[in-house]
């Protein structure tokens, strides 16, 4: 199991460095902008605040905190951020598995001294290790780029609105992980980001009609950043996250253990 | 003499499509065991499931006496297996990979490394992607040996050597089943199952049709008769089969007893006979009519 662990660390690793780079890029130059919009002022908030609600709440706006004010422009580029960061997982939990059919190495792999438990177990803790790494890699960025334009302190507002995100950034790794075991290799990646997609439009509808009884089944509405900054994190959200995680990983063993290989 | 491989009544369904039904043979310690049979026939199925990368529909089979499902791990440390087909992980250097691969057995490998990639004169440094198929081959070979199996599984192993490497490779297989290993060689290749086998089990279409000693199988009263002048269509002899005429030429399998063939054949108009042990080639195209 170590050796897997290992292994997939290395052979994960351009992808997390490309993922990493263009993700603290986008924060970075995100950030930057903010000057541009504080200086614009009310002007370019009320040509945002023109748009249509729908428009709105796609891009993470919300009329409790302008654009122009630096929780306002937080939460747009929060949102975007979680959106990569949640493909990112997805993506990586479906490939760690997919990709030993996919490339036919499961020929090699799986013939060794090695349970597929242990296999995917490995496989489990160098995705968590990545998603981690990402979380992080995105709340120093935020917190260097960003709080130093503001005139108030926003550091816990960004650490503790990154802890709601990589709580859902697990529970999609751990879904694309799941899917990964019970798919056909071609289809894994696509059904990943199909479930990502769904989540983002419920998260449209239920702010849209206000439905928010529904938010236990939208991720992106666990640790809504508006929320979480008032509220604090959901322990409800953050123990039904821990159990999703726990559940997709012992599903997807349990799942895997059946599969038949083929070449 | 022990049995390490036991397969009872294995059976592989893909949805309706047979891959294998009702297969059953053992293979016995230091053995090394032929499995012929064309693509298609169902040696990789049967492969596959002994590795327990697939999981039989009915049936069960053991590795030293134990489940090959079940203990699949277990078994793995004392199996090596080179597969038809060879994938690694491109971005890897071969020396990676077999270090890798050895991280897996609890024993120090590195010797054994060493020794193999010299004989096959495999380059350690280079990456897996920029190898030619028969330096995947090799690498393959070299993965499947390291860890000195007590049970060697080759599926199609010779293909994609070079002559050199292919008498090199078989020298290696050789030397493994000296010291004591089994070797279950499965190929459609029959000269090559002829030169390292002791036994052989022929599929077809996912049946085994045949297990034999490959003495016996040659011995077993096959002959290859070759005739030249004119033979009648319809010969008063039974177990007559493969039978070819070009020109004034007739060849034939003939399996029975020797004196009433030449006595049929002496009534007929025949200038010359030649009579002769067929290659396995021969008889195994006779099991496939």
């Amino acid at each position: 199991m170590k050796q897997i662990f290992f292994r997939e660390l290395k052979a994960n690793f351009k992808s997390f460095l490309l993922w990493t780079v263009i993700t603290a890029v986008i924060i970075v130059v995100g950030y930057i902008e903010y000057s541009g919009m504080k200086e614009a002022g009310e002007t370019v908030a009320a040509v945002f605040g023109m748009m249509p609600r729908i428009a709105k709440i796609m891009f993470g706006m919300d009329d409790r905190a302008p654009l122009d004010t630096p929780l306002g422009y937080y939460m747009v580029m929060y949102l975007w951020i979680t959106f990569i960061t949640f493909a990112y997982s997805a993506m990586l939990g479906a490939d760690l598995i997919a990709k030993e059919e996919r490339d036919k190495t499961s020929d090699f792999l799986y013939v060794k001294p090695v349970t597929r438990t242990q296999a995917l177990t490995g496989k489990f803790l160098a995705g968590i290790f990545y998603c981690t790494a990402i979380a992080l890699v995105c709340v120093i960025a935020t917190v260097f780029s960003f709080v130093p334009m503001l005139d108030i302190p926003f550091t816990t507002e960004v650490v503790i609105t990154h802890i709601g995100m990589w709580f859902s950034q697990l529970v999609f790794f751990a879904i694309g992980f799941f899917l990964a075991s019970v798919l056909h290799f071609r289809r894994t990646t696509l059904a990943a980001i199909g479930v990502l997609v769904v989540m983002y439009f419920l998260m449209v509808f239920i702010q849209m009609s206000e439905t928010y009884s529904l938010n236990v089944f939208c991720i992106f509405q666990h640790f809504y950043s508006y929320d979480v900054i008032q509220d604090g994190l959901n322990p409800l959200y953050m123990a039904l996250s821990a159990v999703l995680v726990v559940l997709g990983y012992f599903v997807s063993l349990a799942c895997y253990r059946k599969r038949s290989l083929h070449n | 003499m022990t049995n390490v491989i036991e397969l009872n009544g294995l059976t592989k369904f893909y949805g309706k499509v047979k891959g294998i039904e009702d297969v059953s043979f053992e293979v016995e310690e230091k053995e090394v065991f032929g499995f012929i049979g064309p693509n298609g026939a169902g040696k990789s199925t049967t492969i596959r499931t002994l590795l327990s990368l697939i999981f039989p529909t009915k049936g069960s089979a053991t590795i030293f006496g134990k489940d090959c499902i079940k203990h699949a791990s277990e078994i793995a440390m004392d199996v090596g297996y080179l597969p038809s087909e060879v994938f690694y992980y491109d971005g890897m250097k071969v020396k990676d990979l077999l270090n890798y691969s050895a991280s897996f057995f609890k024993k120090d490998c590195k010797q054994k490394i060493e020794e193999l990639s010299s004989l096959l004169d495999l380059p350690l440094n280079r990456k897996i992607e920029d190898l030619s198929f028969g330096n995947k081959k090799k690498v393959g070979i070299v993965q499947g040996l390291l860890h000195s199996p007590k049970l060697i599984i080759l599926d199609e192993p010779s293909a994609g050597l070079d002559p050199l490497i292919q008498q090199t490779f078989f020298n290696i297989l050789k030397q493994e089943n000296e010291r004591g290993a089994t070797i279950f060689f499965s190929s459609h290749i029959l000269s090559e199952v002829q030169r390292m086998c002791d036994r052989v089990a022929i599929l077809k279409e996912g049946h085994l049709i045949a297990l034999q000693k490959i003495s016996e199988l040659r011995k077993d009263s096959y002959k290859k008769v070759t005739v030249s002048g004119t033979l009648k269509e319809e010969l008063d002899l039974e177990n007559v089969t493969n039978r070819q005429s070009a020109d004034e030429h007739t060849t034939f399998l003939y399996k029975g007893d020797v004196r009433k063939l030449l006595s049929t054949l002496a009534k007929q108009h025949i200038d010359d006979i030649l009579i002769e042990e067929p290659s396995l080639e021969e008889i195994f195209l006779h099991y496939y009519q």
